[in-house]
């Protein structure tokens, strides 16, 4: 006998009487079951295809922080250019959302520099994400002349969990696969992040679904307040994304109960394989010929984790062999150009900037490169 | 591999596809290697322990079921009661007991120094260890048939829904729907839609979200007064849309394969009684305790006073199947002490009358038992409460401070004391007005009941407010730490 009394009721209602009357339905139920589950995951195949290609931008023309949608998987690297001087940036949400490359290409241009910027930063890369944004590009024949890789508070740290880049995206590419080592793989790829990538590809819905979510809530609220309702405060109070993680993890701090100096990102587990993954990174950008440049991202030692401060204000040098430039804003520290502690406010875009395109040069001209950059008339070349 | 997790779904998804294509056995040997696979994400090196209470059980059930000698069958029972116990004591409790012993012997000046093996507990091991009890013991008492197959049995041990954090499920109800043919029917399908967006419902909008104040009860500054109990109420529907959620969840998964597994939650805070609560909150866990526990022990059958003492035997063990913490023992005591006081004084708390409809003999007579109800559940309500508060406490100590923390109220009553309250009445509103349909309409399914043009919209409505305000990123369901 079939389990459960619904078995032998009809869909309408009626009461079915024979085995293969029974039969035939389980049939026709397991059917319908199987093309629209079927039916269910295109569709989430689908509209995870569509909404990244509708979401992703070009490299030319970044104009402020993107969460999970970069699309750096779907953009494709520019050929390269003769009488060019190709460079390279890693880097995070500093590098990526607040006009770096954008301002750098503006400086070259008006000094006359035939520079081309491609600009790879993810918003919440950490350390981990490098070698597969630079494998990415280097598998496109990007034949950089140097890289630049911009470390920021987080970099070291743990937060891959927080943020979904498009690395394990990435990481599927066969081009990729030929350039970046195996042991990356080995210890980054455990079974769920492989798994987890594979639905990544599949569907980039789960990727994108932080910055969807924060939209969603955006137009609902608006939806109310026009309505005549505000529900700011319920939003404030409730842990949706705000992408910021310095106010979201603050906000969810003070719920719980904690000050500040509570926060877990004064705590964040420093990745154990940081150095090897760094390195790594290192060995791939040597291979590829292009010179290394290492800069650090302005922050305060608040909130930025004090390991990771101490490596990229000192420790990397000493203990690492991997001198690590600093622009000194720490001593005209203005906590009105840096609002949420890490990202340059708008008007500060092209200050921060300069601080970085400086350095980058001047370190160009000590390396010997600065001589081989091309002079132009002012064309325009890549983009962040 | 959460049932909130991407990761999941895939899995489940991909399964659920070939399930469909394969006949019953086919469909059977899927579930069990899904199982495994399923069981192996969260650490493959504990499924050996899982493959050896299947081969221990499904030995003593073969056993038991051949023999004919009575102290034979004893022994075999005895067999599995210690190696199941056993493997649940070893992993769950050695280093609860080492330590409480050698704190004891140090408050009468006995230096002592147990070892301590700090073993990471396996995941689901307190489920499918009561699980696979149930068999054995369901055997030897003749109320199950011994499984003759193997492998129906395996899958009865693991079967991928409610391994992790149940329903515990009985041998009588689960193995025939493994052993026998399974027919699906649009009310599986139908079913299975509903339990499972109620269950996200229950557990990505409801229980995340009150998580972090749930977190507070023990922020610093120190909560006082009013907001403690906020933050406590807090916590008593983050656990309940935490663990009812997981449950739905893992129903709704189970009905879309053909299987039905049993009720586990039927809105418990409705209750008016602490009898009535345990019928309706944790039910598979309860039932085990009363059929394997209370029973056996004498249950009611000796007077007042066993009866008593039985009752605060099994919820003591209740608490502590919870996990080894004096937390969940005052827990479980506490709970049983208000089982007993309600029996003591049963005739003042109401007759069995309290979970029924009301007499129809007059308006005011149905006026007077709907006031009664809605009274005594408020009382009922209040005391859950504090039990909850024991349940979250880390020690005794902590659930000192906590009441005491909880009866200051010269505290001003603040701005973000209101928004504190309206956050967390707003989150578990539609949880209290889901269960007022679940008790009116009699049970978890009532939805599926409702016509299309009811059920939908309301689909709608909870997806996306799952959607807006769920919280992502897979957070741990709080049952699996049992």
């Amino acid at each position: 006998m079939p389990h459960g009394q619904d078995a032998t009721i009809n869909s309408d209602g009626t009461q079915l009487t024979s085995e293969a009357e029974l039969d035939r339905l389980d049939r026709k139920v397991r059917g319908i079951a199987f093309w629209r589950t079927l039916l269910f995951v295109l569709g989430i195949v689908l509209v995870g295809q569509w909404v990244e290609r509708s979401r992703s931008y070009s490299l030319a023309d970044v104009s402020e922080i993107k969460h999970g949608g970069y699309g750096l998987s779907l953009a494709k690297i520019p050929e390269r250019q003769e009488g060019t001087f190709r460079v390279l940036m890693l880097g995070n949400s500093v590098y990526q959302g607040s006009h770096v490359g954008r301002n750098f290409r503006k400086f070259a241009e008006q000094e006359g520099r035939a520079i081309e910027f491609l600009n790879l930063a993810q918003t919440g890369a950490n350390i981990s994400d490098y070698p597969l944004a630079l494998g990415w590009a280097l598998s496109q024949d990007s034949k950089p002349d140097a890289v630049i890789v911009s470390l920021g508070s987080f970099t070291f740290s743990d937060l891959g969990f927080l943020f979904n880049t498009d690395a394990h995206q990435l990481a599927y590419e066969p081009g990729v696969r030929a350039v970046v080592p195996g042991s990356f793989y080995e210890r980054h790829f455990d079974r769920t992040d492989a798994a987890n990538g594979l639905i990544n590809v599949a569907s980039p819905l789960r990727r994108l679904d932080t910055p969807l979510q924060y939209e969603a809530d955006k137009a609902a609220l608006k939806g109310l307040k026009d309505a005549g309702y505000d529900a700011s405060w319920l939003a404030s109070e409730l842990p949706l994304p705000k992408l910021n993680l310095v106010l979201n993890e603050f906000a969810d701090d003070r719920k719980r109960g904690l000050q500040p100096e509570g926060a877990a990102w004064l705590n964040r587990p420093f990745k154990d394989d940081a150095r090897e993954t760094f390195e790594e990174l290192l060995a791939m950008i040597e291979r590829s010929g292009a010179a290394i440049f290492v800069i650090r991202q302005e922050c305060r030692e608040y909130p930025i984790s004090g390991e990771a401060l101490d490596l990229v204000t000192g420790a990397m040098d000493r203990e690492w062999g991997v001198p690590v430039t600093f622009v000194d804003y720490e001593s005209r520290w203005d906590d009105e150009l840096f609002m949420d502690q890490i990202h340059p406010v708008r008007d500060y875009l092209e200050g921060y900037a300069r601080g970085h395109y400086d350095e980058f040069i001047g370190f160009l001209d000590r390396v010997g490169l600065g001589d081989r950059i091309p002079m132009t008339a002012g064309e325009q070349f890549g983009g962040d | 591999m959460l049932f909130n997790s991407w990761l999941f779904w895939s899995f489940f998804i991909s399964l659920y596809l070939v399930y469909l294509r394969l006949g019953r056995r086919g469909q059977n040997w899927l579930c069990l290697i899904g199982s495994y696979v399923f069981y192996a994400a969260w650490d493959w090196r504990f499924l050996g322990l899982m493959l050896l209470s299947t081969v221990i059980d499904y030995w003593v059930g073969r056993g038991i079921s051949a023999a004919s000698d009575k102290a034979k069958r004893r022994a075999l029972l005895v067999c599995s009661l210690v190696s199941n116990l056993g493997l649940l004591g070893f992993f769950k409790y050695y280093d609860f007991f080492s330590e409480s012993l050698r704190v004891a012997l140090e408050r009468i000046g006995v230096e002592a120094d147990p070892v301590l093996l700090h073993v990471i507990l396996p995941v689901g091991i307190s489920f499918y260890t009561f699980q696979t009890l149930s068999y054995t013991i369901d055997v030897y008492r003749g109320t199950t048939k011994a499984a003759k197959n193997p492998f129906d049995f395996a899958l009865y041990v693991a079967f991928f829904p409610q391994l992790i954090a149940g329903p515990i499920e009985r041998s009588s109800r689960l193995l025939p729907q493994i052993q026998n043919p399974r027919r699906l029917t649009h009310d599986h399908l139908r079913r299975g839609v509903w339990l499972i967006l109620y269950g996200m419902f229950m557990k990505v909008a409801v229980a995340d979200n009150l998580s972090v104040y749930a977190d507070g009860l023990f922020g610093s500054p120190s909560p006082e007064g009013f907001e403690v109990w906020v933050r406590v109420l807090a916590f008593m529907f983050q656990i309940y849309g935490d663990f009812a959620g997981y449950s739905a969840i893992a129903r709704g998964v189970a009905s879309l394969m053909g299987f039905s597994l049993m009720v586990n939650f039927n809105a418990p805070y409705l209750s008016v009684n602490p009898s009535e609560f345990w019928q309706r909150w944790h039910i598979s866990l309860s039932s085990w305790l009363r059929d394997y526990l209370y029973i056996p022990l004498g249950g009611n059958r000796g007077g007042i006073r066993s009866g008593c003492r039985n009752l605060m035997l099994t919820m003591l063990l209740g608490g502590l199947w919870h996990g080894a913490g004096w937390n969940f023992i005052l827990w479980g005591l506490y709970h049983g002490l208000l089982l007993i006081i309600y029996r003591v004084l049963g005739s003042f708390f109401g007759s069995k009358r309290d979970g029924q409809e009301p007499l129809r003999e007059s308006v005011v007579r149905r006026v007077v038992g709907v006031l009664r109800r809605v009274c005594l559940t408020v009382v009922f309500f209040v005391l859950t409460l504090y039990s909850w508060l024991l349940f979250r406490c880390h020690s005794l100590g902590d659930v000192l401070d906590k009441t005491r923390d909880g009866f200051r109220f010269g505290a001003e009553w603040t701005a973000s004391d209101q928004v504190l309250l309206q956050t967390v009445l707003v989150l578990i509103a539609p949880v209290v007005l889901l269960d007022l349909c679940i008790h009116r309409f009699g049970g978890n399914n009532f939805m599926t009941r409702a016509p299309l043009l009811v059920r939908w919209p309301i689909y709608a409505l909870m997806f996306v407010w799952i959607y807006l305000v769920g919280v992502r990123g897979g957070a741990q369901f709080i049952y699996f730490q049992f």
